[in-house]
């Protein structure tokens, strides 16, 4: 049988074709970052009209008087929330108010109770008959707690609350939400909201008592002092989930149009944004965007409102010490008529957010990169995975043809022959993922907390994997068998599991290609002990675990820079066991996916090349 | 107008097929709906209390309605001949307290932005009322200029205090405008809530599933017995298995179902609910959402589609929070009097907006640009190779590929500079060359011609791009 040309220089020249797909396609990816690849943004929504109209809010005042009484108020609550205050208010603006009762039965450990309370008030709209809705919300945050306060928040909700009710041009209810325990408070209103569960009898998400038809968008805030340098536009949502691009964009806009200087990821943009010091600031906007969507952690609880369809930001107000001198600070009535007009805009929406992007990077406020801009140097990246898996298909065709011909039969060329390995690595994943229960179960006998006992029992499961191989090629006769078909089962997996992620989490999929496309195209049995021990190493840097504590490592130097190394690696130690512990929680609560892909997609591929590395070969 | 006619007998509800049910969720109401609605008064606008109704108060209001009623009617016992009887009603309501900061005084002037200065001649009765139930010992507000009298009816929950105006006598000599002048700033307290309470909406997410919800709550002290009708359209395919389960079915009986069918009727369901009380029911409605062609969407599509009010039907033992439960008079000075005694009152519930899936509509633009480009780029190389015929002229030389490439990468880079040099046409000879021959030509000299001015054209174009890249 002639076989045809092209696999056969595939084959021939497969490294250095994934090499040059490799390191092209990251750096045209990071490229994007310059403006010459990225693109302006602009409205596509045509009936948000945003700045149309002069902003007359002028109750700043009001907003002050708010703020003290609130302080006021919650020196008295030290630990809670004042409740029948904000009620109170709420209900002389004349808006129906109601509270919403929620119950969070924490899954690991000792399995305690903890309840919350939260409060909202609906502005029924004069123009409209309650079928639509817009939020705003603020989480509440005790004196005690350990986060900057967001009494401001409160304080400028409830002075626009009483600006709007004189209003008669309202076509969409406003929602005014006040939540408390950050993102589980809006977790369980909107899941009570929808009436829908994630993680059965985890969060007991109560009932509501009164709605407002659906909700278009969502705008959070977390302003921290009534006098802020800069306002910070939060995007990134659970499982990284974008809000639509318009709505973006229209913050942007009126930010622009009040005198509000406002950042991305806390970092404004360059003042010379074509020169190559322009290019390295927007490099890192980029980065810093595409590591905190990779975490799949909402960076707000606007984050939370995405899966619903509805389109959310955090408006974070920071009172910065590095803000530029020739900048004034903001004062609440900018930020009010800022939000005035977000919510007169949102008001003029006929559909709900559809036209503009869901799929985006942002180097800049007022620049981005689509899903069509991004995807190519990405698929150049991951297409290293794809050309190996070819190579290895051929050249172990072409080695099964020449056995046949020989007639000796050395090595099992079958695809049946790699199927045992494959379903093992896949059965223990699925016990690691059911595991952390059990973990936190055992760690309760031995007056363990719940932290501690998942990830030491995690680790302790993922070392115990490691002699995975010896276990298998001694029972399985493994000699015999080709390492090159359970390659391909684990580069194929691989290949799904980033393009499929691609389009789910592209930071997510991004960083994972990154890290697994050499591995791929350099994992192989060999003779030489201290090659293999090299490739193990390298193996063992990329485990899902070790590239969490990396991560992590990073985050908390970037943090605490002036640290001795000692304690910035208990530091992190301690962050990683924390991080571990709360993508599980997370995972249960909230449906955040990183856990179930970390253990059950990434480790058995891990799991794969570990077997394939030490494969034992005469 | 005669207020003494009544409805003997209620023929047109005897036989449940002379009824028909419609709604329309999605009509707002504004001022093209005003002028038709008032010229079918007796006096028009010129007179009476409809010069009152200026569509600038009307429509900065937080609420507002119009309506017309239509009913046919007997005219004595004997019913030998009908009425037709035609009732408009106008409901506003205007929320000063917000506006005022607190401050509740009240006016003609200020609500309709002109007080009353006319009667319609063809009235036989102008009345203006206002309750005061509240107000019995005038200690919240009081009424300037005073009333002429203050009716009295019911008691208990029917209790009703209404001060009447008569508008002709207090039009005699000026005009008339009531005012209500309040002590004290208003205070927003717990507003006691009704004796049954109905909200409806849409769970789930997405554009696959849903249901839709009806609570209800009893917050009287005796069980009711309600009536919920929906009509729903049927592009909500509904899952009355999973809806009824066993637990719901207890205190819900399924009065009336009529299946829906595609695009020709929709669903009608009708269910008898139970509500013990001080209690609260819930219903639910399992659906899907369908998939519609692409011109049965209305503009805005993404907007979502409007799912019209559920009726709910009850009869409430008290007339508590009733405002009108007579039905068979005619007049409001009839139908403002309450009756003791059960009352009939027939609630309807929020609209609902559904998305359904909604193609991207953009769609077969990009595809008739995308068609556009493609017929275009074809357009070109059929119609050469369908009217050309092409021969392939030897060459010489047999390079190699490799060789050849390198030649024309060669040529290409020192292209400039040789153009710079060589004499039109003398490259021609080292390439390979395509005499193109069209058959539909008889006349070969015709079509050299037509070759070399071309070729000279090539020529020019070529230049003139040089001459633009030395500028």
């Amino acid at each position: 049988m002639e076989r045809s040309r092209l696999p056969a220089i595939l084959e021939k020249h497969h490294r250095p074709i994934c090499i040059v797909l490799y390191v092209v396609g990251i750096i045209w990816f990071v490229a994007l970052a310059h403006n010459a690849f990225n693109h302006g943004t602009y409205f596509s929504e045509n009936a948000l009209l945003p700045g149309l109209v002069q902003g007359d809010f002028h109750s700043d005042s009001l907003a002050t008087q708010y703020l003290e009484s609130l302080k006021e108020e919650s020196e008295k609550h030290t630990s809670g929330m004042p409740y029948s205050w904000l009620a109170g208010q709420f209900t002389q603006l004349g808006l129906d108010t109601f509270t919403h009762n929620f119950t969070l039965h924490y899954p690991l450990g000792s399995e305690k109770v903890f309840t919350g309370k939260n409060v909202y008030g609906i502005l029924r709209a004069s123009r409209g008959s309650s079928t639509e809705a817009v939020v705003v919300s603020a989480p509440y945050r005790p004196p005690t707690s350990l986060l900057q306060g967001n009494a401001p928040s409160i304080a400028l909700m409830l002075a626009m609350a009483s600006f709007f009710s004189k209003q008669v041009y309202w076509a969409k209810d406003l929602i005014f939400l006040v939540t408390e325990h950050e993102q589980l408070g809006a977790q369980a209103w909107l899941q009570a909201y929808h009436r829908t569960q994630s993680g059965a009898g985890v969060l007991n998400h109560g009932d509501l008592e009164g709605r407002a038809g659906a909700i278009q968008a969502a705008i959070n805030l977390e302003i921290h002092s009534s006098q802020v340098s800069h306002i910070d536009v939060k995007v990134e949502g659970l499982n990284g989930q974008l809000p639509n691009l318009d709505l973006f964009n229209l913050i942007h806009r009126l930010c622009q149009r009040e005198n509000v200087y406002h950042t991305f990821k806390n970092r404004g943009n360059h003042p010379q944004p074509e020169t190559f010091h322009g290019w390295v600031h927007q490099v890192g906007t980029l980065f810093s965007m595409i590591s905190s969507q990779a975490s799949g952690v909402p960076t707000g609880n606007h984050g939370l409102y995405h899966r619903y369809g509805i389109a959310a930001v955090t408006l974070e107000g920071q009172h910065s010490m590095h803000h530029p001198r020739n900048r004034r600070s903001v004062s609440f009535q900018q930020l009010g008529r800022v939000l005035e007009g977000v919510c007169r805009s949102l008001n003029n929406l006929l559909e709900r957010f559809h036209q503009s992007f869901f799929f985006y990077l942002l180097p800049a406020t007022n620049r981005y990169i689509s899903i069509g801009v991004y995807m190519p140097p990405f698929g150049m990246i991951a297409g290293g995975i794809l050309v190996k898996a070819l190579a290895l298909w051929y050249s172990t065709s072409c080695a099964a043809e020449q056995q046949e011909q020989e007639k000796v039969k050395k090595i099992d060329y079958g695809l049946l022959g790699g199927f045992p390995t494959v379903v093992m690595v896949h059965i223990v994943s699925v016990l690691l993922h059911n595991a952390p229960y059990r973990f936190s179960q055992v760690g309760r006998y031995l007056a363990l907390s719940a932290e501690d006992s998942v990830f030491l029992g995690t680790f302790a499961f993922c070392a115990s994997l490691l002699v995975l191989p010896y276990y298998i090629s001694r029972n399985l006769g493994l000699q015999n068998r080709s390492w090159e078909i359970v390659k391909i089962y684990a580069v194929l997996e691989l290949g799904i599991l980033v393009f499929a992620g691609a389009v789910y989490n592209f930071s997510l999929a991004l960083i994972v290609t990154v890290a697994y496309t050499p591995v791929a195209l350099l994992t192989s049995p060999s003779i030489s002990r201290w090659r293999r021990w090299l490739k193990a190493a390298i193996l063992l840097l990329v485990h899902p675990l070790t590239m969490l504590f990396l991560f992590v490592l990073m985050d908390t130097w970037s943090n605490f820079s002036d640290l001795p190394p000692n304690k910035l690696l208990w530091k992190t130690y301690i962050a990683t066991k924390r991080a571990l512990m709360y993508s599980v929680v997370d995972g249960l609560i909230y449906s955040n996916w990183v856990y179930d892909v970390a253990v059950q997609c990434l480790l058995p591929v891990w799991l794969l090349f570990w077997q394939i590395a030490l494969h034992p070969i005469q | 107008m005669k207020c003494d006619i009544k409805i003997y007998t209620l023929w047109y509800a005897e036989n449940s097929s002379f009824l028909r049910y419609a709604a329309l969720p999605r009509e707002n109401v504004c001022t093209e709906n005003l002028t038709p609605w008032k010229k079918l008064l007796p006096c028009d606008t010129r007179r009476g209390l409809a010069m009152l109704l200026h569509p600038a108060p009307l429509y900065t209001a937080h609420y507002h309605a119009l309506s017309i009623h239509l009913r046919p009617t007997c005219q004595d016992e004997s019913c030998t001949s009908s009425h037709l009887e035609l009732v408009q009603a106008l409901s506003l309501v205007q929320n000063p307290t917000v506006s005022m900061e607190g401050h509740q005084d009240w006016s003609l002037r200020q609500l309709f932005s002109a007080p009353l200065i006319s009667t319609c001649p063809l009235a036989s009765m102008s009345k203006v009322y206002v309750d005061v139930t509240t107000n019995k010992d005038r200690q919240s507000f009081i009424l300037y200029p005073e009333p002429d009298s203050i009716d009295v009816s019911g008691s208990g929950d029917s209790l009703r205090h209404l001060a009447v105006y008569d508008a002709r006598q207090a039009l005699n000599n000026d005009i008339f405008d009531l005012e209500a002048h309040y002590q004290s700033r208003h205070v927003y307290g717990l507003i006691p809530p009704p004796h049954l309470h109905v909200s409806r909406f849409v769970t789930g997410y997405g554009q696959e599933g849903g249901s839709i919800t009806v609570k209800l709550t009893n917050t009287g002290g005796q069980p009711l017995s309600v009536v919920y009708l929906e009509v729903l359209p049927w592009y909500l395919r509904l899952f009355l298995h999973t809806s009824h389960t066993h637990q719901q079915m207890q205190s819900a009986y399924m009065s009336k179902l009529v299946t829906a069918r595609d695009r020709e009727r929709g669903w009608l369901y009708e269910a008898v609910v139970e509500i013990p009380a001080g209690a609260t029911k819930e219903l639910s409605l399992e659906f899907t959402r369908a998939l519609l062609k692409w011109l049965e969407y209305p503009p805005d599509a993404n907007h979502g589609f409007y799912i019209p009010a559920a009726t709910v039907s009850v009869v409430l033992p008290t007339p508590r929070n009733v405002s009108v439960n007579s039905l068979d008079g005619t007049c409001l000075k009839d139908k403002l009097i309450l009756n003791e005694g059960a009352s009939f009152v027939r609630i309807h519930t929020e609209t609902l907006l559904v998305s359904l899936p909604t193609p991207d509509f953009s769609m077969p633009y990009n595809v008739i640009c995308l068609a556009c480009t493609v017929v275009a780029l074809a357009f070109g190389p059929i119609h050469n190779i369908t009217t050309k015929k092409l021969v392939l002229k030897k060459i010489e030389d047999k390079a190699s590929p490799l060789s050849k490439l390198l030649t024309k990468l060669k040529s290409l880079l020192k292209r400039s500079k040789m153009e710079e040099k060589e004499t039109k046409g003398t490259d021609n000879k080292q390439e390979p060359v395509i005499v193109e021959e069209n058959p539909l030509y008889d006349d070969r000299e015709e079509l050299e011609d037509i070759k070399e001015e071309e070729e000279s054209e090539e020529d020019k174009t070529a230049s003139e791009d040089e001459n633009k890249k030395d500028r």
